[in-house]
């Protein structure tokens, strides 16, 4: 396992005093409660813990897609706190890749289209992506499906397409919020295959919430949440 | 002033502009005084020209009959026709009528998609029920009974609403409002029933389909929302929407005669052909558009990939479509009315004329023609008379006109009198001897006449032996229907002595005309000029097209509530496909240029089905016309159209708008967490 403890090292993720609140009504519920990690370049990390610790709402934090009650998450540097919301979509677009673990396909686009659509919305040339599409459709394995709608596609097709769609812009990041909780061990494992062999040649940082302790395995380190506080481990 | 004498009355009250005071203008009106005081002026105590009376016995025929055995002096004929006020009234109902389909329609349409987002919502509810034992007929009666509900709380409300816009409509809509004069509110009780039946009814039919395929599906699939794949099905469709289309289609062109009297039915198979086929065709064109839009207009090739593959957008182009085609018929048919009725007009050759003429005793109505024939202003070899009186053949209810055979052809180049052998029809009808009579086609059919045939025609009482020697397209001309003979044998066989006066003049028509007013009116007749009369006829046939308008406005609204309604409906189906744009980093603007496209592009869709179909739209109204109201020849003007279909653009994007902001708030995370 790469332990980075190096603080002047260059680090792609950065969480500093991470404090989320929800609102329960009137009652604040603290979920998490003040996090502090960091995350190397090119680093596979997995997230674990008991269900309700708070993995989603921090993974939603790290992806820009929610935003802390204290403390920051820095991405490349970049406050995410201090941004204003055009520039966390722009970031959300081309710097971040985000799996969920159900529904990630918009059904009435084809697998290039869906693969496409992070361009399609950042009004980037399509053209100028043919050649990573491709690339992408030829790692997931979906060559002969490109023209094929979700509908028609397996739970794992799915996710790969998710995936690929999620890496499209070359990413600095992909974050994956538990993507096989909803596949069989086969699919579980072709797609964890894949994750793994993206963080490989792509040098991606990923971050990947997971229940399974053999997937969890499979980065380079688990950090373990439980109660919104972070598991000193082994 | 009458009688030759100026009198002066107080006013006791006004009336409106009904019943004898129908036919007020500006130049001329009536006055109603106590007989006694007129007999009085006169000196004609105890004399009568008409006295008004309510039958006694069973029915007005055996009264009449009774009244004029015993009374040779006198004759008793019934106040007014009642055919002819059934027909007159008819006309209007059966346009309303025609226009409450299109309301049907649109309603129908969305009550259907309302029902099919009831089923959809409860699928799993419904899944459940099926799993656990439930039959299907179970299911259907428990949504059946909901439709019910919907009838009876819908028919309530909308009757109380309903019954509030007539109150309204009654107070704010009288004439005569500003000199206190409001119409007694009337509505007859048992039109409360019919409507409350009717919503009932309506109901329960524009659910039928909806709940019919409830309970039809894979418990799995129900559950799941699965929608089986019908490739064979949507091929059906296609196909019986071409076969209706097509089948009405060739039967208006290739069989008008017969087309006329299925015209209704041929455009209700012409309006669902087009609504069966047009998805078929948006599928096919938004297929070949999207991939070559999408790199250049990307939102827009989205929204209509949206519009492609949501039914309940879909269903808001249907709403539109009919709205738009309910537009479409009142557009046409007021445009087409105008120009019947200044065709009609123009092409009558007269200046002025003078109607409802009282004097009507030999001596007045001479001294009346001379003053005009002395008049150098005015054509003397122009001026002609004509007259109409209601009368019967064998019982059936008739009209003679009256008119000069040598004058009435070149009066009206409105009618063709010419025969099929190039003759003038209005020949034979010199000879007032043969008694000859020319009559319209519409009389020949209705009773069973031709040429050559003979015919006993009771005209005040009087019945005289007449030969049809033609039969004639009146087309339009006042009722359709009628025995053109010549004035002379009205005046001496049958002592009708009423008449208008026509004639032409070399000055300006309304100098004239006010000059010869203040002649006239001692003999109670008012003039008019052609140009004043054909405005009146527009205005009338404006005020149908009014009342049509207001039909099809209504449409537009109902349809644009429709509209929004289904457009919320796919948002909360689609809310998903949004969080996950959402998660790839689309701002609001993408989002809303995406819902306001889907409108955007729904309507412009809608109006291209619309403007494709016009067309023959517009002959099918022409033959529905002919089938319900009058045959007219109507046809598709797209400059037109152009206003209304643009204002339905604005309409139709601004119904949206609410949408919109109802959307601001998407939570991606909300959205993405629970399945
Ligand atoms: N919008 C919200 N409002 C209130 N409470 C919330 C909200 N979102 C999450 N929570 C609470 O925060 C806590 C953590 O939720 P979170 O979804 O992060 O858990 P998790 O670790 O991802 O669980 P699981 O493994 O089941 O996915 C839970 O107790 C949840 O009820
Ligand atoms: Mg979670």
């Amino acid at each position: 396992m790469i332990q980075k403890t190096n603080d002047h090292l260059e680090h792609c993720i950065k969480v500093e005093g991470l404090k989320k609140t929800f609102l329960n009504g009137t009652v604040p519920v603290e979920v998490l409660k003040g996090l502090d990690f960091t995350i190397a370049p090119g680093e596979f990390v997995s997230i674990m813990g008991p269900s309700g610790s708070g993995k989603s709402t921090l993974l939603y934090l790290l992806g820009a897609l929610d935003t802390s009650s204290e403390g920051a998450v820095l991405l490349n540097g970049k406050n995410l706190g201090s941004m204003k919301a055009r520039e966390k979509r722009v970031l959300r677009r081309r710097e971040l890749g985000f799996v969920f673990q159900f529904y990630n396909l918009v059904p009435n686009l084809t697998v290039e289209e869906n693969i496409l659509l992070p361009i399609i919305l950042d009004g980037k040339p399509i053209k100028k992506y043919k050649k990573r599409l491709e690339e992408l459709l030829h790692i997931i394995g979906m060559e002969d499906r490109r023209t094929h709608t979700p509908k028609k596609l397996s739970g794992g097709q799915q996710q790969r397409v998710a995936v690929a769609r999620a890496l499209i812009f070359n990413p600095d990041v992909l974050l994956l919020d538990e993507p096989t909780g909803n596949l069989d061990s086969t699919n579980s494992e072709s797609l964890m295959k894949l994750i793994v062999d993206i963080n490989r040649t792509f040098k991606t940082t990923v971050v990947q919430v997971t229940h399974s302790d053999k997937f969890a395995a499979w980065g380079h380190r688990i950090i373990h949440l439980e109660d919104g506080l972070l598991q000193k481990q082994a | 002033m009458f009688a030759g004498e100026t009198h002066k009355l107080d006013i006791v009250g006004i009336a409106s502009n009904q019943g004898v005071f129908y036919g007020d203008t500006n130049r001329g009106f009536e006055v109603v005084v106590p007989h006694e005081y007129v007999a009085g002026t006169l000196g004609v105590e105890g004399l009568y020209n008409h006295v008004v009376a309510v039958k006694s016995g069973d029915t007005l025929e055996t009264s009449l009959n009774h009244f004029n055995e015993a009374n040779q002096e006198y004759r008793g004929i019934p106040l007014y026709n009642e055919d002819l006020v059934a027909s007159m009234v008819s006309q209007q109902v059966n346009a309303l009528l025609f226009m409450l389909v299109f309301i049907v329609l649109v309603s129908g349409v969305i009550i259907y998609g309302a029902f099919k987002l009831i089923v959809t919502e409860r699928r799993r509810v419904i899944g459940t029920f099926l799993s656990q034992g439930a039959t299907k007929g179970t299911i259907r009666r428990i949504l059946f009974l909901e439709s019910f509900v919907y009838g009876v709380i819908g028919g309530g409300l909308g009757i109380a609403l309903g019954i509030g816009i007539l109150y309204f409509l009654n107070d704010y809509g009288s004439p005569l409002r500003a000199y206190g004069m409001v119409e007694p509110f009337r509505f007859e009780g048992i039109l409360i029933l019919y409507a409350m039946l009717f919503s009932i009814g309506f109901a329960m039919v524009s659910a039928l389909f909806p709940v019919y395929r409830s309970a039809r599906r894979e418990v799995k699939n129900i559950i799941l929302d699965i929608r089986e794949a019908h490739k064979r099905k949507r091929f059906v469709s296609f196909a019986v929407g071409l076969v209706l289309l097509s089948g009405s289609a060739i039967l208006s062109y290739a069989y008008p005669s017969m087309a006329v009297n299925l015209a209704p039915l041929l455009m209700m198979a012409a309006i669902v052909g087009v609504l069966m086929i047009y998805p078929h065709v948006m599928n096919v064109l938004v297929s070949l558009l999207f991939r070559r839009l999408l790199p250049y207009l990307r939102m827009t090739a989205l929204s209509m990939q949206n519009v492609r593959t949501s039914s309940a957008l879909r269903g808001n182009i249907s709403v539109i479509v009919i709205a738009a085609i309910s537009v479409v018929t009142v557009v046409s048919l007021s445009s087409s009315m105008v120009r019947i009725v200044t065709d009609a007009f123009d092409s009558m050759r007269f200046d002025i004329y003078v109607s409802n003429i009282q004097a009507n005793d030999f001596e007045s109505r001479s001294a009346m023609l001379q003053r005009l024939r002395d008049d150098e202003r005015i054509v003397s070899k122009s001026i002609m008379e004509t007259t109409m009186e209601e009368g019967s053949v064998n019982g059936e209810f008739a009209v003679a006109e009256g008119i000069d055979p040598a004058l009435f052809d070149d009066f009206t180049a409105y009618i063709d009198f010419i025969n099929k052998d190039g003759d003038n029809m209005l020949e034979p009808l010199k000879a007032t001897e043969e008694r000859n009579t020319v009559i319209a086609t519409t009389t020949a059919k209705r009773l069973g006449l031709d040429v050559g045939s003979a015919v006993d025609l009771d005209i005040n009482g009087i019945v005289k032996t007449y030969n049809v020697t033609g039969i004639v397209d009146v087309r339009l001309w006042n009722t359709r229907d009628m025995f053109f003979v010549n004035l002379q044998n009205l005046r001496e066989d049958h002592h009708v002595d009423h008449g208008r006066i026509y004639f032409d003049t070399n000055e300006d028509p309304d100098t004239l005309a006010s000059e010869l007013q203040d002649y006239f009116r001692r003999f109670g007749g008012i003039v008019q000029t052609r140009d004043e009369t054909r405005d009146i006829n527009i205005e009338n046939n404006h005020q149908l097209s009014r009342m049509l308008s207001a039909f099809s406005l209504f449409a537009i609204v109902i349809g644009s509530f429709g509209a929004l309604n289904n457009m919320f409906i796919s948002y909360l189906q689609r809310k998903r496909d949004f969080a996950v744009l959402e998660s790839l980093g689309t701002h609001k603007g993408q989002r809303n240029r995406i819902l306001l496209g889907e409108s955007l592009f729904c309507v412009v869709f809608a109006m291209l089905v619309v403007m494709l179909y016009g067309t023959f739209h517009a002959r099918l109204v022409g033959q529905v016309a002919s089938f319900i109201l009058l045959p007219m020849d109507i046809r598709f003007s797209f400059m037109e159209m152009l206003p209304f279909l643009l204002a339905s653009i604005v309409i139709y994007t601004f119904a949206t708008l609410p949408l919109l902001s109802k959307t601001k708030k998407l939570n991606v995370i909300e959205e993405m967490k629970m399945e």
